[in-house]
Parts: structure tokens; sequence; C-alpha cells
């Protein structure tokens, strides 16, 4: 008789051939694999899936119309696939109903410690079941476990067959090499992916319908905003370079400008850009010319005439909890010295970082200021103005740090300021993410 | 090792040849001690301007960071604050909170408010506002290197990082070694030919841990530099996007007097078993959850105690401990020679933690456990990220 076993991240299939290429096959295929067994009539058995009694999922939750299409919608296409929904617009919740659904044990994957606590503190509170954490020093497998990404791929080995479902939450972080094991070695039959912003990358997207599905339901920021959303509006303000920031400016973007001219290169696509990096490492001309763009690009999105900006729109919006957004941690250390504002970065220890939030929630903080460490996922209610000091042309960040202020209240309108330094490169940037 | 982005390697058909630092870049290494020796006193950040402005000098930017790269375990470097820096800062953003925002004038009062409620001067309080950012940390201990000696340290981390990416490796040298061979086993399946020459055939497992990987290479070519007439043949799959190995040949005869493993890194290990601080009530580190049910006390309670304390101690989240004693477990870990959990915690408590699996947690790693717990393993994760 046939037996399917699972073997560290693999299914193996021992005493037949299911026609798969090879007698071991990636964890991922594993429904397709008895699939197959099925239809060709074999006698086997299955001793892949070790998964454990769920307890009885079951929340008071009441989902939106657009939350219940897009489970609707997941479930129509064998529950699996991608929803893509604004940040804000509660993708928790889909989770949630999809679980419900199922009634199966559920690995919850998420790309940060932060994250973890999050969601293993709505889930507990919403099915009234203790729910495991593995990541961070925690290890507590339960029937319903919330993961980081890291520990998730660690663990693929010993814990690849213990669930029927995997939500997938940020899964645009799904097709990076090491992320990718969690995808292909583990067997859930049941996926659920949820994110803001999908990949513009065709190779991603069609890498993600084979690991997870298709994307099954999607809503734009526009199409909730209002009603499910907040209300908003993006002002985006061009401010003009102090007279010896432009000086330099100039002086430094020109080696840059004059180094592609000699050499007849142009910048196209990040593609283009990638290769003139690397073309820097071996050649110094092409080295001098990456730091004088790398310094006129850092006038441009670190000017002081922003920081004079920054300082007004304080002042003339002090009842808005607001989120300053940076490129780089230098400029949130600078506005934090200056302006005494709470900062939040990749080095902000886990109970400080706490602490600044959980200030910011109840009010007693008004303001942080923070490089990409906000600009998704977590859970920050309430604000209802941001500014982007700087950032990359990286549209899913635009809509990442839009996002922190959607959260819908009764008379909210957010509005997004975006500081852009005039007559410089990063006005072409400012267009990229918006999409202009 | 050095980072894998600043290894100068060049490929020609099939063969791999590293780009050592020979003579001509004794002035280099004099230049690039010398900023390292001046920059004693002053910040991270400070010393990184200094060495980018060596790049500026039209050296290879790769060779000038590899040169600052493998002086960095002969740095010391402490946060120097008088007050908490997290005190400060909640301090200073409270009081902050009440105005729309926060004018020079403004900014005066609240830091003298701040100093005068912690006792300290508003020197202080600007000083110690951000001093346990990595960048804010000042280099107090430089050991520099005579510049031929650093050179032969860049060419000795340069081969390690090299070798690291090894799918295959053919070593040779004359009469036995058990650690050698024992060291190279831990690297793959390794075939042994005694004879009058050694022959170790290693095929290395897949690459998961660059860094682990790199530590037993360091361990085994620091071993194999003190046989006699050695030699190494690798497959390397450098650089990773290339799939296609190449071939990567040292020998005693004509590498052996560039090449010098660093002994400052093994000194400080054996050195820094017996901690040289006074060791606080506490401990250190501290696992703060562990601490406090031993003690009977909060969290909180121990937090406040470990301020007390004369030493300043990091937030790892959940384990604390001082700058000095992070450096001592970063450094005591490079030498472990596999990745068995029993290892670790054999090295962590050898250095005096009472739990090893939380700072285990704390330093970065994380522990694939088994069954079985003499299988489980360690793994280094990646960068910060993970806690991001």
């Amino acid at each position: 008789m046939i037996t399917v076993r699972f073997d560290g991240g693999s299914v193996v299939v021992e005493g037949g051939e299911v026609f798969l290429g090879s007698s071991v096959i990636p964890a991922y295929r594993y429904s397709e694999v008895l699939e197959r067994l099925r239809e060709a009539g074999a006698e086997f058995r299955d001793e892949a899936s070790e998964s454990p009694l769920c307890p009885h999922l079951e929340s008071s939750y009441e989902p939106r119309d657009y939350q219940s299409e897009a489970v609707e919608a997941w479930a129509r296409a064998g529950c699996r696939g991608v929803v893509v929904l604004p940040t804000g617009a509660g993708k928790t919740v889909v989770a949630i109903k999809a679980m419900e659904r199922l009634q199966a044990s559920t690995l919850v994957v998420v790309p940060t410690l932060v994250l973890v606590e999050q969601w293993r503190e709505t889930l507990q509170s919403a099915f009234k079941i203790p729910v495991g954490s593995l990541g961070g020093g925690s290890e507590d497998i339960r029937p319903v476990t919330v993961s980081t990404y890291d520990s998730a791929a660690l663990r693929a080995g010993s814990l690849g067959n213990r669930f029927k479902l995997i939500v997938f939450d940020e899964v645009h972080h799904l097709p990076a090499q090491t992320n990718r094991r969690i995808a292909t070695g583990y067997t859930a039959p049941y996926r659920l992916g949820l994110t803001a912003t999908l990949s513009e990358d065709e190779e991603a997207l069609v890498d993600l319908a084979d690991l997870v599905g298709a994307v099954v339901y999607e809503k734009a920021v526009e199409e909730l905003a209002g009603r499910h959303l907040s209300g908003y509006t993006v002002r985006t303000v061009q401010i003009p370079l102090a007279p010896e920031e432009r000086a330099e400016y100039e002086r430094q973007y020109s080696i840059y400008r004059g180094f592609l001219q000699r050499r007849g290169l142009r910048i196209r696509s990040p593609r283009d850009y990638l290769r003139f990096v690397q073309s820097s490492g071996v050649d110094p001309e092409a080295r001098r010319a990456l730091l004088a763009r790398n310094a006129a690009m850092d006038l441009a999105l670190n000017s002081g005439a922003k920081i004079q900006y920054l300082s007004r729109l304080l002042e003339s919006n002090p009842a808005s909890k607001t989120i300053i957004f940076t490129r780089h941690n230098k400029l949130v250390y600078r506005i934090s010295r200056e302006f005494l504002i709470p900062s939040i970065t990749h080095q902000t220890g886990r109970e400080e970082r706490e602490e600044i939030l959980s200030k910011f929630r109840d009010g007693t903080y008004r303001r942080i200021v923070t490089s990409q460490v906000l600009d998704e996922g977590v859970d920050v209610p309430d604000a209802s103005m941001a500014v982007i000091l700087s950032g990359t042309g990286s549209s899913r960040e635009f809509i990442q740090r839009l996002g922190r202020i959607l959260r819908k209240r009764e008379g909210k309108e957010a509005v997004l300021f975006e500081l852009v330094s005039q007559d410089t490169a990063e006005t072409r940037m400012s267009r990229r993410r918006k999409g202009a | 090792m050095l980072p894998v982005e600043l290894v100068r390697a060049r490929r020609r058909k099939d063969s791999l040849t590293a780009l050592f630092a020979d003579k001509e870049k004794l002035g280099l290494s004099k230049t690039v001690i010398a900023v390292h020796r001046e920059s004693v006193e002053k910040s991270r950040a400070e010393l990184s301007d200094a060495l980018s402005r060596c790049e500026e000098l039209g050296y290879d930017y790769r060779l000038v960071r590899g040169l600052s790269a493998v002086l960095e375990p002969r740095c010391i470097f402490q946060s120097r604050s008088v007050a908490p820096p997290p005190e400060v800062r909640t301090a200073l953003f409270t009081e902050a909170a009440a105005l729309p925002v926060v004018k020079p004038h403004d900014r005066i009062r609240i830091v003298s408010e701040v100093a005068a409620h912690l006792g300290v001067g508003p020197g202080d309080v600007e000083e110690s506002m951000y001093a346990d950012l990595e960048e804010e940390a000042r280099l107090t201990d430089f050991r520099p290197p005579t510049p031929e000696e650093h050179l032969r340290l860049y060419n000795y981390a340069l081969t390690v990082t090299v070798l690291s990416h090894s799918v295959r490796m053919d070593i040779r040298y004359q009469g036995r070694d058990d650690r050698i061979e024992k060291i190279a086993g831990g690297l793959g399946k390794a075939t042994v030919k005694a004879g009058k020459t050694t022959i170790i055939d290693v095929t290395l497992r897949p690459l998961r841990q660059l860094s682990l990987r790199a530590a037993r290479v360091d361990s085994l070519l620091a071993r194999l530099l003190g046989t006699v007439d050695w030699e190494i043949a690798a497959d390397v799959a450098y650089p990773p996007r290339y799939r296609e190995p190449r071939r990567f040949e040292l020998s005693r005869r004509i590498h052996g007097g560039i090449l010098e493993a660093d002994a400052v890194e093994k000194e400080e290990v054996v050195i820094e078993i017996t901690p040289r601080q006074k060791k606080s009530s506490l401990g250190d580190p501290v696992v703060l959850e562990e601490s406090a049910e031993r003690l009977g006390l909060t969290v909180s309670e121990i937090k406040a105690r470990i301020a007390a304390e004369r030493t300043r101690y990091l937030d790892l989240g959940g384990v604390m401990m001082s700058r000095g004693k992070l450096g001592e477990l970063k450094e005591a870990l490079k030498g472990a020679l596999d990745d068995r959990l029993k290892t670790y915690q054999g090295i962590l408590k050898a250095h005096g933690c009472r739990n090893p699996v939380p700072v285990l947690y704390a330093l970065g790693y994380d522990v694939e456990w088994a069954q079985r717990s003499g299988d489980s393993r360690v793994f280094r994760l990646g960068g910060r990220k993970a806690t991001d």
C-alpha cells in the first residue's frame, strides 16, 4: 500500500508513484498528492498530517459587507487566495471569519514580533481560547498559533504538518527567498494571504498565486474612504531649497549627471539604477557619481526648509494626532531632538515602543516621528494627520503610510501632507509613489 | 569574516581569485589605523564619517571598509550617559507634549526643568537623550595592530569569507591533526585519507547561516595555518547569485606569509570567562521574568534596581545586560564549534548566564527545538528586522 508521510518540509510518497516528478514533493503540494492518488484510485495511507483537534472557533464580530464578500470569494476559490484591503479596513476580521468557516488548526504568520502580540490578543479575545505564539523567545504551539515569518520558516521542518490553514499577514513579504520556505514547507491545504498592497512585479504575483492562491478579492482605498474608512486629503507641498542648499544640490547632482552623460547611460528603471550601483563597486568614477547623487538626495530629502515647514504645520494643527514619516533614521533623531517628539525606529526597544504607542493612543503624546517601522502592520489607531518628510518612490510605502491615518472615527477627515523639495529629483519620486 | 558585500574577488573562467591587500596598501592601512586611533573618545558615527573621507582618497571603498571591519574586534565602544536615556526621553517628551510645537526657547526651558528633576545638568540631559543609540557609542579603547599585521588580518578575514561560500573543499597538510578533522566534519561530509600528508575532502552542507559557517571556517583555517605545507582547493559559489562554483586555491607556499588569524579575539574569549567588571547583585545578563520570579519582585522593581546600578544596562527585550557583557557573549558565541543548543548553553553558562535560552533569543539567535534535547539546534537570525 502507498504511504504518504511528512518529512522535514516535504511530503514523501512510499510504495508507489503520484506522477509529480519525484517521490519527495514540497509539502505545499500535499493536497495535490492526495488528489492524484484519489484520481488514480490508489489505495493509500495518509500519515502526513498531524494537525491537532481545534477547539470550536466562534466570535461575536459582525463583518462589514466587503469583509463578508472577501471571505465568500476566498471560500469559492477552495479556501485559497489573497485578499487585498486597505490598512484600517479590518483584514483581521476577514481572517477571523475565514477561521470560523473552516474550524481548523491555524497558523497565522506575521512579519514582526509586535504583530505577533497584536494578533494573539485579538484572536484570544475573539475566540476566547488560548492562542499560541512562536518567535522572540516564545515557544507555545497550540491549535491556533501566531508566528513571525522567521520562526515559521525555521520550524517548517518540524511544524509543517500541524496546521490545516495558514494565514499570511502582509503576504507581500512571502515571495522573499527565506519566507518562501513557509509556503513550500507547510502542508496546510487552506491558505489566506492578506495585504494592503500587492507587488506590481508580475513574477512575484505568479509566485504568490502558486504558493497561496490568486487574488480573490480587492478593494482600493478610494472605494472604502468616507463610509468604512475616514475621508482623506493628500496635500503635496513643494518647498524650495534654501539658496546654499540649492547650490550644493546642483553641484553634487551635476557630478552624477555628468557621469551618466559621459558614459551614455540612462536610468529608466530600477534595474538600470541597480546596474549603476553595482558598477560603482568596481568603477571608482561610478562610485564618485553614486556618492554625489546620494549627497544631493540627502539634501533634497532632509532639507532645512522642510523642517521649518513642519514646525509651522504642527503649530497650526495643535490638536491633530500626527505621525511624521522620514526615509532615514538620522532625520528621525534630528526631529526628535529638535522638537522633543517621541521617535520609533528599529533601534527602539520593544518596551519603549509599546510605551510610546500606548501614550499616543491615550493622547498623552500627540506626535510620533518614525522612519519605516510604522509603515505597515503596527496598530496605530486614530491618527488624523500624517506628514511625509521623505520617503522612497514606492507606491506600497505611500499607501501603507496613508493607511496609518484612515481608521474611521465620527467626524474625522484625515490629511496627509507630503513635503517635497521643489525642482529636485524628489519630485519625480513623489510622482512615482502616487502612481502619477 | 568580512561583511559579504565587502569581498573583493575576481572571477576568471573557472577560477576565483581573492584580491588580497599587498604591500602597496600599507599606506592605506596606516591611514585607517590612524583614523581609528584619532577617533578614541569620539562616537561611532564620527568614526564612520572619518572613514568615508578615506574613501574619497580614491581607494576602493570595499577595501577601506574591509580594513576597518577587521579592526572592529580591537575597538571597545561604550555608551556614556549620566542619566538613563529612556528615562530622559520620557521626561522630555512628556514635558513637551503639552505644547503644539517646541520652539528653541521652549526647548531650553524643558531641558533645564528635566535636568533639575533628574538632578543633573542640562548638558547631561542633551548628551544622555540618545546615548544608547549604536552610532552614539563612544570608542573608548583601541588596540592597533601594526600595518603589516593589519593587512594580514584583512587577508585572513577575506579568505574566511570566500571559503565560507564553498560547496566542496580539498584540504591537505603534513601529519595528522584530530582537531582539523573534527572541524571539517562539522562543515559537512568529510572523508579523511591519512598518510604522510593528510587529505580531507569535505562536501559542505547547504549554506544556511553564513555566520555559523564562517565561525567554523575560521577555526579550521586558523588551525591549518599552524600546520606544515598546507593547501586548500575549494569550489566556491561566490557571489551567491552565480550558481556555478569556481576554483579557489590557497597554499602555504604562496599565501602563508600574507594571512594571519587575529589572536585578539581568541585572547579576549579566554580572558573574559572571568568577568573583568564586578558583577552586579542581580547578575549580568538579567532575564527579567526569571529574576523577578526568583527574587519575588515585579519586573518593574527589577528594572528599577538595574537602573540604580552603576553599570548601564541595555534592554534587549526581556533581557538586560551591560554593553561589555553583550560584546563578551557575542565574541564567545562566535567560537561555538557546532550549532547544537547544548554547546551554546555551555558557552553562555561559562560566561555567567543562569538561563541561557532567553539570552540566546535576545542576542538574535533562534532555536530549532527537537524532541530529544540533544538534537536541538541554534540558528542566527539575519539583521535586526525580526524585532521591527
